[in-house]
């Protein structure tokens, strides 16, 4: 059974189709890439899988359950995690603080949260502690996380991210904005997460991002799927390669 | 003189509480709404009626207005929570002015613009709560157990859901968080400790009238918080302490009664307008 | 039946107050994005203003009208440049920019409240004579009231729409980068922006004055509410239909004394308007506003 599937969804703002029968599955601790030009809909793609708005047409399934439409709030807790375009931690909290959002036990329960004894704090500490320490961050955890830099909080939000527990992880243009030196951590982060057994879904406009990290990649272009397969397959295609380097140089949608 | 400081560390008491339970929404969830005086007067009206008709006193008043305080909160956030942020303000004015519209014209229940009077003391354990000393007494120990509450609270992981809601909404609910029920708790939250503000209020006072709360009423606490500095209990205190003792000093000056009322507004509004342009983060230097 | 034709001239009066109140509001708020509740202070402002010109230096109406008018859309420039203008430079939350408002509010309305007392004045205006139409009671001004908000709606219509500056004023509403990368200034639309949406305030006070109620200084939060409200209804971006949503609340608060007693009305009103939020959050013709962007 393949973990995330979209079953022909389409979805229009207004008069425009952003997204338009889209049909493809992710599962088993695969990378998939979601590569395109800009206004190919992969960024909302992202949105109308975890619930920021419904689509007008065609269903989500997650482990065969039908999650169309679904807050949110509800899809992450289904075991879907998602990271954003712009860089969101919480600049005016701590890094360890970040870290402790998301695990599931910080929540708007008022009573868990007054019952809570000192050793629960702790508990709940050593696991985010955990968490940054997996990418690496932490010995800053006291700092604020307004001072990281923007690669380092790149890092933190996947730092959050862990603490959901999600199986599945939609990531939203990881390697945006950071130079070619600083690729690194991050492109490792997003392989041990993959060898940990999670299923990893990207949106990347930098190829050489998809080649070193992805097992599969999809072409989409102006809403709809052009192509799936092996990242090398698609960038030795030719055609694909005027769509993408055109549509780039042109006026997009 | 002793009687009448006492008094008026009373008072401070009262609006401090109401104060904090206004930081809650606006200092710690950045949720801004002008609505306070209707929970405050919402709670007064509620442990007033109940007290009158019953014979249960303060206590079954109290229980009272923290109850119709936390629902009128919960009423205040459907409207409040369906629009998105930069409108909250213009519902929240809305909600004001509708409950105030309720406690002027509910002749039956409220006793219309003239209120309701005789409304009885406090007693612990048969000793009747009388002088200003008692009342203080009384009242900053019931302050002091629920600020203690809400700061364990604050400090826990609830206050840190809410630090972060205050920052960034999108990534919380990314994060599996119901934000929009932590919205709504924290509301009930802020009418339930207004309400039993109001209940104090009523029960010092011995009498309530719509004019004590009306949206002047929300402005004079919306500029507590924002003096003090918002997003701090600390904060919301001073601010309720400055606003309530600075305008003392014209009792001490020569000026005709009928224009006490409207000098007090001016100074308080003069003191918002200074703060806004000199601290925005407060006295305490909260969030700005 | 002559209950419902009575109640229809009065909501159609006071329709036209409303739909001045919402113009108003709404020509400031749509280009500067300011909640100017001050506005309310203003609106107390232009009433006593009519009556220092009209009762204490005993000139004729129209003259205290013009006079009111200046006075007032000078007092609404001094709120952008004295208080908003700097207040956003100092990159203040908006938070911070509404409290300073209603901080006005206040001072404003405690002001006139000192200087001229809290009952209400009258102006001197000549008796009008009613009319009586097959069994209801119409007093002119309830027909002059609505031909002047048409009249004024229409102007500042013609003017967003067949205009230069118009046009320019409609660009800073919906797009005001593009105006400043044109060297076009901004800054200087939002002060006509206060001025003008100001200058309409004293119209609107006479107007509702001339009907009988007298001057006075709590009327200010119902002007400021009603304006804010009927812009929320009435599309945010645009003041034209703050004006026709302005002018449905007070045919529709009037009806509904069918229902409720007098004194019901302004709560019930406000109920509707927040029960409106709760169905259609962005209000009736409001462009759709996500909450989410990503």
């Amino acid at each position: 059974m393949p973990e995330l599937e979209l079953v022909n969804v389409s979805k229009s703002f207004g008069g425009l189709a952003a997204v338009s029968d889209v049909s493809i599955t992710f599962g088993g601790s695969r990378i998939t890439g979601l590569v395109g030009p800009n206004g190919a809909g992969k960024t909302t793609l992202f949105n109308l899988i975890t619930g920021m708005y419904p689509p007008t047409g065609g269903r989500v399934l997650f482990h065969g359950e039908d999650i169309t439409g679904l807050a949110p709030h509800h899809v992450a807790r289904r075991g879907i995690g998602r990271t954003f375009q712009q860089v969101r931690v919480f600049g005016e909290l701590t890094v360890e603080q970040n870290a402790m959002l998301g695990l599931p036990e910080v929540s708007d329960s008022l009573s868990v949260g007054l019952l809570r004894t000192g050793r629960g704090r702790d508990e709940l500490l050593e696991r985010a502690r955990k968490n940054l320490e997996f990418v690496k961050l932490d010995h800053r955890a006291s700092e604020l996380a307004s001072d990281l830099s923007y690669a380092e909080q790149k890092l933190l939000m996947f730092a959050c991210l862990l603490g959901l527990g999600a199986s599945t992880l939609l990531l939203d243009e990881p390697a945006a904005g950071l130079d070619p030196t600083s690729h690194g951590p991050v492109l490792d982060t997003i392989r041990q997460l993959g060898g940990r057994g999670h299923t990893i879904v990207l949106v990347e406009h930098n190829l050489d991002v998809i080649r070193s990290c992805c097992d599969e990649a999809v072409f989409l272009a102006e809403g709809r799927v052009v192509r799936t397969g092996t990242p090398q397959e698609l960038i030795s295609d030719p055609e694909l390669g005027a769509l993408y380097f055109g549509m780039v140089e042109g006026v997009n949608a | 003189m002793e009687v009448y400081i006492l008094g008026i560390l009373v008072t401070i008491t009262i609006f401090a509480l109401m104060a904090i339970s206004l930081d809650l929404l606006v200092g710690y969830t950045g949720l801004f709404t002008i609505a306070q005086a209707a929970m405050f007067g919402s709670g007064a009206y509620a442990s007033a009626i109940v007290s009158l008709e019953t014979g249960l006193g303060f206590w079954g008043g109290a229980v009272a207005g923290i109850a119709v305080g936390a629902a009128v909160a919960s009423l205040a956030s459907i409207p409040s929570l369906r629009v998105s942020g930069d409108y909250l303000v213009l519902a929240s004015f809305g909600v004001q002015v509708v409950f105030h519209g309720l406690f002027l014209n509910l002749d039956g229940v409220t006793g219309g613009p003239a209120g309701l009077r005789g409304i009885p003391r406090p007693s612990l354990f048969g000793w009747s709560i009388d002088s200003p000393a008692e009342y203080l007494a009384l009242y900053l120990a019931i302050a002091v157990v629920i600020v203690a509450v809400l700061r364990r609270l604050l400090a826990s992981s609830f206050g840190l859901l809410l630090q972060a809601v205050r920052e960034d909404e999108l990534v919380p609910q990314a994060l599996g968080k119901d934000v929009l029920r932590l919205k709504i708790k924290i509301f009930v939250l802020s009418g339930a400790i207004a309400g039993l503000s109001g209940s104090m209020y009523a029960h010092y006072i011995t009498f309530v009238s719509p004019e004590s709360f009306d949206v002047h009423a929300s402005i004079f606490v919306l500029a507590m918080v924002l003096v003090g500095g918002m997003g701090t209990t600390w904060g919301a205190i001073l601010g309720a302490a400055i606003l309530i003792l600075l305008p003392e000093v014209l009792r001490f000056l020569p000026l005709p009664t009928m224009s006490m009322g409207p000098i007090r507004q001016i100074i308080y509004g003069l003191i918002l307008i200074m703060v806004c342009f000199l601290r925005p983060r407060g006295l305490i230097g909260g969030r700005s | 039946m002559e209950l419902f034709f009575q109640l229809l001239i009065n909501g159609v009066y006071v329709g036209a107050v409303y739909a001045l109140y919402g113009l108003s509001f709404a020509l400031i708020f749509a280009p500067t994005k300011v909640w100017h509740f001050a506005q309310g202070g203003i609106y107390v402002l232009a009433g006593y203003a009519l009556y220092s010109f009209n009762v204490i230096l005993a000139l004729p109406l129209w003259a205290a009208l013009v006079l009111a008018i200046a006075l007032t859309s000078a007092a609404g420039a001094g709120c952008e440049r004295l208080l908003y203008r700097p207040l956003v430079n100092r990159g203040v939350s908006h938070m911070v920019v509404v409290m300073a408002s209603l901080g006005l509010f206040v001072v404003i309305e405690n002001s006139m409240d000192l200087v001229f007392g809290p009952s209400g004045l009258s102006l001197r205006i000549d008796p009008q004579t009613p009319w009586l139409v097959s069994g209801v009671v119409i007093m002119p001004i309830q027909i002059i009231a609505p031909m002047v908000a048409l009249a004024i709606t229409g102007l500042l219509a013609l003017m967003l729409y067949r205009t230069m500056a118009g046009r320019e004023f409609r660009a800073a509403i919906t797009n005001p980068e593009l105006l400043e990368i044109n060297g076009i200034s901004v800054s200087r639309i939002k002060l006509y922006a206060f001025a003008i949406g100001s200058a309409i305030l004293p119209v609107a006070a006479l107007l509702l004055i001339s009907g009988g109620s007298g001057v006075s200084p709590t009327v200010g939060i119902t002007a400021v509410l009603t304006g804010a409200m009927a812009m929320f209804l009435g599309g945010v971006d645009s003041p034209l239909g703050a004006a026709v949503a302005g002018f449905i609340i007070g045919i529709v608060e009037n009806l509904s004394v069918f229902v409720l007693p007098t004194a019901w009305q302004v709560s019930i009103t406000y109920g509707i308007l927040l029960l409106v939020i709760m169905i259609r959050p962005t209000g009736l013709f409001g462009r759709a506003v996500q909450k989410a962007t990503v």
